[in-house]
């Protein structure tokens, strides 16, 4: 049974009518007591079957170290189910659902408990014809890679002989260039490059996709995608939540590596690209890769990026505390949930624009946008005056919350007078595309599935990011405890004052 | 609800500019849907358009056509609740002989525009007055008497863009049979398909034959409580594939060398269907290509066999 010379005969690529289905497979979730696999894997999972995404005996098996059964396993998926999932809770798919759950009890230390694992993955190969196509989700934190990717390897679970063996990871990809290199020889001693997926649940988001069609499927908006009409660009990712239960990840982690290092440089890459040759993988990662070779931070340092720390203040009407006084903090410290940095482009269509980087906690609302600035026109036709209401021109991508594209312009305002006015002209992708888009998790668990990787960054963009950001993190190191800003405000002094020196000003999104 | 007695198209373009200026949503829309019925049975009609629509923001013309009384045009502009505006318009006598002169001054500009006949069907889908105005054409032969002959029929004259309902009721069936074929691999020898003789197992038949090459046998099976297609056999060279309905909602899937399972295969909504062609406003090449073969293949001779009588 040679799964490279099958060829389904049903498979029509033109039939666009058929769900992208996977084929047969059996997902194994470590972690699967965690936050994330309760509120977002395994309810992405039953929406998936209930596209009809999954085949019929796809398994689901969870590994932990709960004393639990197949049945308190399922029961604790439906709950989950029921509580999480975007789509209605039908019987006849969770019955398709459930034939193919199991559960291996046991701690990632215990030999036992992957041999159990391996036996189940057996049957499951024998009487569910799945193939031996394995998919191992690690959603664990990174100190216990190491031992259950050799637990992994020692117990023949990554032999790729017979059907595919996958990998599926969560950022952080490290915490900076050596440890995610450190990361990267772990988990690439048992898989191979092209069967280790990382997740970066942002890019399965629809808009970060739409961005690519809106830039490359249209004519209107390439012409003026550069330096002769840019000004600035401002990538914001605005939070206005402080980091709640979360003070045992964040301390020490902070903004910049939660954040710009992925999300962030991946929406600059997505928008300063050069179009790709194609929407395959390979090309698409050429051109990330490409742009991120280009991207410098511009010195010095102290004039160009800025860090700050919320303190005790009013966020939309509720008092909040300050980052040095949330439980399990450390009063003295330095770790910064403010980020802006300024990073330059060293291309032809690039060169002189300033790309601005910002992301906050306890920020006045939440928000995650791309913004163009454009330049002045080079003469205005009218007196000072009728142009003191115009801002400047502006084309911004909005990520979340409500998806959509705004352009800022001006208009004349109705009257004898010549008065020119900045107006907002809004798309709401919900307005014109009202069918729920699929949770992020939905999207890029069937593309593992599907071994279907565009979405997922590789190595070296994790590692060409870790690149420009580590000289940020070591000056920061160096220069003290960050500035403090009050919660529900726009960030620190510094942050504004950074873009003045430019003579530019952040967007209030 | 605004009622227009005696109107024309210039009046509803009014109301309906009116309505958006007081702020009744409607902005973002991504189509104008054209509902072909009679005045006796829109309501259904108009309801599913109205669901589907929540999913794609649209203006919604439901064409009342044959109305009584001479000379009749009316139309009910319905207030939009979500971006959807939906506009009924009744037809009759002279001016439902050009009805399609009173929409083409209400569709919106540039945008697709699908045409629906949920329960009848013009004899020339695609150059009736209606099917003028688009080439997006959407019918659904299981709605009418004798849906085997009509089928057969519209494979004749079958034009891109045009889609039958009866095909898009076996998308969930396809895809669990080419899901049991990923997992067997191995080589189909013959097929049989199980119902009611209808379009929709006509196309299902149709559609193993073309892709998988083998012949295939037409089986009448009628069950009162689960009508339509019943069940679908594949015999591979590793034994045999069995899908088969047991309720409304759930089908069991057999498989060689494994298991007897339930698997999800609920009866599809009209909505439900609506939506999925909604979706979908680039034509379908696989159907195009299926009805080109059944065109050719034509009727087989022993199909009349449980053919509903009507």
């Amino acid at each position: 049974m040679s799964t490279t010379a099958w060829s389904n005969p049903l498979r029509d690529p033109r039939d666009r009518r058929l769900p992208r289905l996977a084929g047969p497979s059996v997902l194994v979730l470590f972690g699967v007591t965690g936050d994330l696999s309760r509120k977002k894997l395994l309810p992405a999972i039953y929406d998936l079957a209930n596209h009809g995404a999954l085949p019929p005996g796809f398994g689901l098996i969870g590994f932990a170290r709960r004393d639990w059964d197949a049945q308190q396993f399922a029961d604790q998926i439906e709950a989950s189910v029921r509580e999480g999932a975007r789509t209605p809770f039908r019987e006849e798919v969770w019955r398709q659902l459930v034939s193919g759950i199991d559960f291996v009890q046991g701690t990632f230390d215990d030999p036992d408990a992957f041999a159990r694992l391996k036996e189940t993955l057996d049957r499951f190969d024998r009487e569910h014809g799945t193939g031996g196509n394995h998919a191992f989700y690690l959603s664990i934190p990174p100190k216990n890679f190491e031992q259950v990717v050799h637990q992994l390897d020692s117990h023949g679970l990554t032999d790729q002989s017979q059907g595919w063996k996958r990998a599926i990871i969560e950022k952080p990809f490290g915490h900076d260039l050596a440890s995610a290199q450190e990361l990267n020889r772990v988990v690439s001693a048992a898989f191979p490059p092209e069967s280790v997926f990382r997740i970066d649940h942002y890019l399965g988001k629809e808009t970060v996709q739409n961005l690519l069609a809106f830039r490359f499927a249209n004519m209107m908006y390439e012409p003026v995608w550069n330096r002769n009409f840019v000004s600035d660009v401002q990538i914001t990712m605005a939070e206005d939540i402080g980091i709640g239960g979360r003070a045992g990840y964040y301390e020490g982690v902070g903004a910049a590596r939660d954040v710009i290092q992925n999300h962030l440089f991946q929406l600059l890459a997505l928008t300063a690209m050069e179009e790709p040759n194609t929407f395959d993988p390979g090309d698409l990662r050429r051109e990330k890769e490409k742009v991120l070779e280009a991207t410098r931070v511009l010195g010095p340092l102290d004039a160009h990026t800025a860090n700050g720390q919320y303190s005790r203040g009013w966020q939309g009407g509720r008092l909040a505390k300050g980052f040095l006084e949330e439980d399990g903090i450390n009063p003295d410290s330095r770790t910064e949930t403010y980020a802006a940095l300024r990073v330059d482009i060293d291309s032809r269509r690039w060169a002189g624009v300033p790309f601005y980087l910002r992301t906050a906690k306890r920020a006045p609302r939440r928000i995650t946008e791309i913004a163009l600035n454009f330049r002045r026109t080079p003469h205005m036709p009218f007196t000072q005056p009728a142009i003191e209401g115009l801002g400047v021109n502006a084309l911004v991508m909005r990520i979340q919350p409500n998806e959509g594209i705004e352009m800022n312009f001006g208009a004349k305002v109705p009257g004898t007078q010549m008065e020119i006015r900045q107006v907002s002209m809004d798309f709401s992708y919900t307005g014109s595309f009202t069918e729920t888009s699929p949770e992020a998790y939905e999207r890029l668990i069937l593309d593992v599935l599907l071994g279907d990787p565009p979405l997922f960054p590789q190595q070296h963009e994790v590692e060409l990011s870790w690149q420009i950001l580590d000289p940020v993190l070591a000056h920061w190191a160096e220069a003290g405890q960050p500035e403090q800003y009050p919660a529900g405000t726009w960030g620190p002094q510094g942050a504004h004052a950074m873009l003045v020196r430019d003579g530019f000003a952040w967007r209030r999104p | 609800m605004i009622r227009l007695e005696n109107t024309d198209a210039r009046q509803i373009n009014e109301t309906l500019f009116r309505l958006r200026k007081e702020g009744q949503a409607t902005s973002g829309q991504v189509l104008t849907l054209v509902v072909d019925t009679l005045a006796d049975e829109y309501e259904d009609a108009m309801r599913e358009a109205q669901e589907a629509g929540r999913l794609h923001p649209s203006r919604i013309l439901l064409a009342i056509r044959g109305m009584p009384g001479g000379d009749v045009l009316n139309a009910v502009v319905h207030q939009a609740t979500t971006s959807t505006e939906v506009v009924a318009i009744e037809m009759g006598g002279e001016i439902d002989k050009h009805a399609e002169s009173v929409l083409l001054p209400l569709l919106l500009p540039e945008l697709p525009v699908v045409i629906w006949w949920p329960n009848r069907c013009p004899d020339q889908p695609t150059t009736c007055d209606f099917g003028r105005l688009s080439s997006r054409l959407i019918l659904d032969s299981m709605a009418l008497p004798q849906s085997l002959d009509r089928v057969h029929k519209l494979a004749a004259q079958h034009r891109p863009g045009t889609t039958d309902l009866s095909w898009t009721r076996l998308t969930k069936w396809r895809a669990l049979l080419l899901a049991s074929l990923d997992q067997v691999q191995s080589p189909v020898t013959s097929a049989a398909v199980a119902g009611p003789a209808t379009a929709s197992r006509e196309l299902i038949g149709a559609w193993l034959e073309t892709q998988l090459g083998v012949p295939v046998s037409y089986a009448f099976a009628h069950d009162e409580a689960n009508p339509g297609l019943h069940s679908v056999q594949l015999f591979t060279e590793a034994g045999e594939i069995r899908l088969e309905r047991v309720s409304p909602i759930d089908a069991v899937l057999a498989l060689p060398d494994q298991p007897v399972r339930p698997v999800a295969l609920a009866r599809r909504t009209i909505q439900d269907m609506l939506t999925e062609e909604l979706l979908r406003l680039t034509g379908d090449e696989a159907l195009d290509d299926l009805m080109d073969y059944l065109a050719r293949r034509g009727r087989r001779p022993d199909d009349d066999a449980g053919a509903p009588k009507s």
